[in-house]
């Protein structure tokens, strides 16, 4: 076990760095940079002038140092905790990141609450219920959430609001610490939307460990032993057919740091998601490239913690 | 040395205007704050810096410039931080009265310094200021102080644009103190004005508020107590915002379409007002003259015959739309030719569209028997995909086979920069100011940043530099009519102009004495808005 802890852990590092070198090489394949977006949308400048001026801008970030020499210079930094300057924000990345972290992680968490909230009793109702109205019902409410593109089902969701209530929610943001009253007012639509399409494939999975474990023949003794069925689903069954779910879950909170970035911009939630593409569209290297560093950093740590979890959660799981 | 007085509008004249506005407008009501929208964040605040509507918009109240665009009669440039200006040297020495006793924000008092300390940074070699500084950089030889309260302006030739650029929303004095101390003005914390407004708060990604300045130096301005602008970037964001009554005003870019500005009517009634508007804003094809077909004159002539400018504004903007001509008559007035002469030039005139389709059919047969394939490009951004497909399809009318290209914005803008292309289907232009200088100057001057073709024309640069260093109006008037007359009779030039573009905005009801502006950026102060019951 140790021996496998300590090799998870030191893979995770030049994982990290994988990450870092594939974005930074990504960015700059792409076309087009800061100084050419600042410099030819403006479009007043003459053309002649708007050449120098282009050189000049590049001159001051850095970019036309060498690629490799950039990436040692910001691989340094970062290691660190210094992620450069943001041109677009003329600021630390790293206060950026610290305003736009715990906004996308609370829209995250709370989306993963709702959606377990909404899915497992869901997936339980469908695997119980098998193969009759109820598990239909289940399975095209659950099948509804995964095809209704994501952007739609915010908009319909501020359509409704706005149609029906004559009301929305508020346009400013204020954090959890600030109002937490207001700021649940703001965050739970997108929370609400997201979930109901990541809950589709949580009821799915619900459903499908359910249907295995029912199926066992613990729950068969725990039923012939006379119990009720609730007391054989819920306290015997359930609990075991859970923990892929509970793995399932956490991977998405990985998933959702970059995921969210449709919500956070119809419900103008100033998260990492809004931030990515506000600095992937404007070429923002540094920002680009400490905001996906985060993500894969976090996502991995959470893949690395649910894997040593397991473990824990399931005595049977032995580490080769 | 002649010397005249600029016309400014006394005590007196204000006293009249004022009597002579509606009752409404006679009795303005004090408090109360505009809740406004601004369709990106900012993030750098430095209006001397940058370059889009979101940074200007973001503290156009909190400052005041030496002139601004009169806030009731949109397009006139009237004193702000100056009581008056006296012309001399032939048109080239600009000497102006600053106020007395105005301070800044954080309570320092504002003096010529101010004036030289802004207008040095944005004329400074090191210093890319994109608006303001391309308007002022060409034509100013020198800025000094007279005395501590006139400031005094040295033209390297007489210039009809440097009074509007003075008044531009670009050319915002800044104080000196805040510059030698921050070097710039991109955070919150050095936006120091002398404006209507104090910058409040702003909070990245959310909202930009504007407090009510006690101490402004119009006596009994503002009426409004603030001004909130949310920060919404998403489209249906911005509607929904609309319809729900949180925003009271949409006026300015991103325009609405006419259905949208509908829906807004029906969900709020009586409650708002709708309505369309030029926004200073030119669409136009560009045609690479260096690349083939389009190095030759006569296909460039085919396809300005076969855009059909009608059709492209009925079907995309809903009628909403100028065709044709290079200068919108509603902004520019007796500068701009007739649209009776525009619609008479070769692609223009709606009754002979079929036979010009017919030429320009000819044309391409002629040249290219087994047919030309051209690619066409555009921006994938607001509209500009439906309206290249528009645009395509009348270009395959005449027998061209296009392969059609879109590319993100930044990639775009890189690849116009660097003629890299063949057509560009659809590009906009917003003008900086209301002076016909600046839409030939950007886009017909070889060297113009908007000038994506490079195609310099020495008789087009000639008029130009005419147009620029004329001062008196009814010569400018003459000079502008002979270059539009010139550039519509080149029927081969590559920039084709299709419209000026219009859009449909909204207000609430109970805003009052707000009058839209000739350009997006001016009129955006609120210094003499007022709320109604």
């Amino acid at each position: 076990m140790r021996e496998y802890v300590v090799r998870r852990v030191l893979l995770f590092f030049p994982s990290l760095a994988g990450v870092s070198l594939v974005v930074f090489a990504l960015m700059r394949l792409v076309p087009g940079d800061v100084a050419e977006i600042l410099v030819y949308s403006a479009g007043s400048e003459q053309a002649s002038v708007a050449k120098a001026q282009v050189a000049k801008i590049r001159g001051e970030l850095g970019l036309d140092k060498p690629i490799a020499v950039q990436y040692a210079l910001w691989l340094k930094g970062a290691l660190q905790g210094n992620f450069g300057h943001s041109y677009l924000e003329d600021r630390p990345v790293r206060e950026m990141l610290a305003e736009w972290f715990p906004r996308t992680m609370e829209l995250a968490l709370l989306t993963l609450v709702l959606a377990a909230l909404w899915a497992v009793p869901l997936g339980v109702v469908s695997a119980v219920r098998q193969d009759h109205w109820p598990d239909y019902l289940c399975r095209s409410l659950s099948i509804s959430g995964l095809s209704v593109p994501i952007f739609f089902s915010g908009v319909l969701i501020l359509f409704v609001l706005v149609r029906f209530f004559h009301w929305l929610p508020p346009l400013e943001y204020v954090s959890v610490w600030e109002d937490p009253a207001r700021n649940l007012q703001k965050i739970i639509w997108p929370a609400l939307a997201q979930a109901f399409y990541i809950s589709a494939p949580i009821t799915r999975l619900t459903r499908s460990q359910l249907l295995e474990v029912i199926r066992e023949d613990y729950v068969r003794t725990a039923r012939s032993k006379g119990l009720i069925e609730q007391l054989v689903i819920y306290r015997h069954a359930l609990k075991n057919a859970l923990l892929p779910v509970v793995t399932f879950t956490g991977w998405w909170v990985g998933r959702l740091l970059g995921g969210l970035v449709v919500m956070e911009i119809i419900f103008q939630v100033p998260g990492m998601g809004m931030g990515l593409i506000t600095s992937v569209n404007n070429r923002d290297y540094p920002t680009v490239q400490a905001i996906v560093f985060v993500m894969a950093g976090v996502f991995l740590l959470l893949n690395l913690i649910v894997d040593l979890l397991y473990g824990w959660l399931d005595p049977r799981i032995k580490y080769a | 040395m002649r010397t005249r007085t600029a016309p400014l509008i006394p005590a007196a004249l204000a006293a009249a205007l004022a009597l002579a506005l509606p009752a409404w407008a006679a009795e303005p009501r004090r408090g109360g704050v505009v809740n406004w929208f601004n369709y990106a964040d900012p993030t750098r605040l430095d209006v001397h810096a940058e370059s889009a509507l979101t940074h200007q918009q973001a503290t156009a109240g909190v400052y005041s410039g030496l002139l601004q665009h009169d806030p009731e009669k949109p397009g006139e440039p009237v004193p702000d931080l100056a009581t008056g200006y006296e012309v001399s040297g032939g048109g080239t020495v600009f000497t102006f009265k600053l106020r007395q006793g105005v301070k800044w924000h954080d309570g320092k008092p504002f003096t010529a310094q101010d004036v030289i300390a802004t207008f040095e940074r944005v004329t400074a070699k090191d210093f890319r200021s994109p608006r303001c500084g391309t308007l002022v950089k060409p034509l100013l030889a020198k800025v000094e102080a007279v005395d501590p309260h006139t400031v005094r302006f040295t033209l390297k030739h007489p210039a009809g644009t440097f009074i509007p650029s003075i008044a531009s929303a670009w050319c915002r004095i800044a104080p000196k103190h805040v510059l030698e101390r921050d070097k710039n003005l991109n955070q919150a914390k050095s936006i120091i004005g002398t404006g209507p407004f104090k910058l409040k708060d702003y909070k990245r990604g959310s909202i930009i508020e504007w407090e009510r300045n006690p101490d402004y130096f119009v006596k009994g301005l503002p009426y409004l107590d603030g001004v909130r602008q949310f920060i919404l970037v998403g489209r249906p964001t911005q509607v929904a915002a609309a319809k729900a009554g949180k925003v009271m005003l949409w006026d300015t870019w991103p325009t609405m379409s006419k259905s949208q500005a509908e829906e807004v009517k029906k969900a709020q009634g009586n409650r708002v007002r709708i309505y369309s508007w030029p926004i200073n804003t030119v669409f136009i094809t560009y045609l690479n003259p260096k690349t083939k077909p389009f190095d030759n004159p006569e296909m460039r002539r085919a396809v300005r015959l076969a855009i059909n400018r009608q059709e492209i504004i009925g079907k995309v903007f809903e009628g909403a739309g100028t065709p044709c001509g290079l200068l919108d008559p509603k902004l520019y007035g007796e500068y701009a030719l007739p649209m009776e002469e525009v619609l008479k030039a070769p692609g223009c005139n709606p009754a002979s569209k079929e036979k010009d389709i017919e030429e320009a059919r000819r044309i391409v047969k002629k040249h290219h028997p087994d047919g030309v394939e051209i690619e066409v490009a555009t921006r994938s951004v607001a509209d500009y995909v439906d309206r290249s497909q528009l645009v395509i399809q009348q270009l395959r009318k005449i027998g061209l086979r296009v392969k059609f290209k879109t590319y993100e914005s930044a990639v775009g803008f890189r690849n116009w920069g660097a003629g890299n292309f063949t057509v560009i289907a659809t590009q906009d232009t917003a003008m900086v100011m209301s002076d016909p200088h600046g839409m030939f100057a950007l886009t017909f001057a070889g060297d113009g940043g908007r000038n994506y073709t490079r195609f310099g024309d020495p008789k087009i640069e000639e008029f130009i530099g005419k147009g620029l260093r004329e001062i008196d109006k009814a010569k400018r008037v003459k000079i502008y009519h002979d270059l539009q007359r010139y550039i519509l009779s080149k029927a081969d030039h590559p920039n084709v102009v299709v419209s000026w573009i219009e859009g449909w905005f909204f207000e609430d009801t109970r805003l009052k004495n707000y009058r839209q502006a000739t350009t997006v950026y001016d009129n955006n102060t609120f210094q003499k808005v007022w709320l109604g019951q």
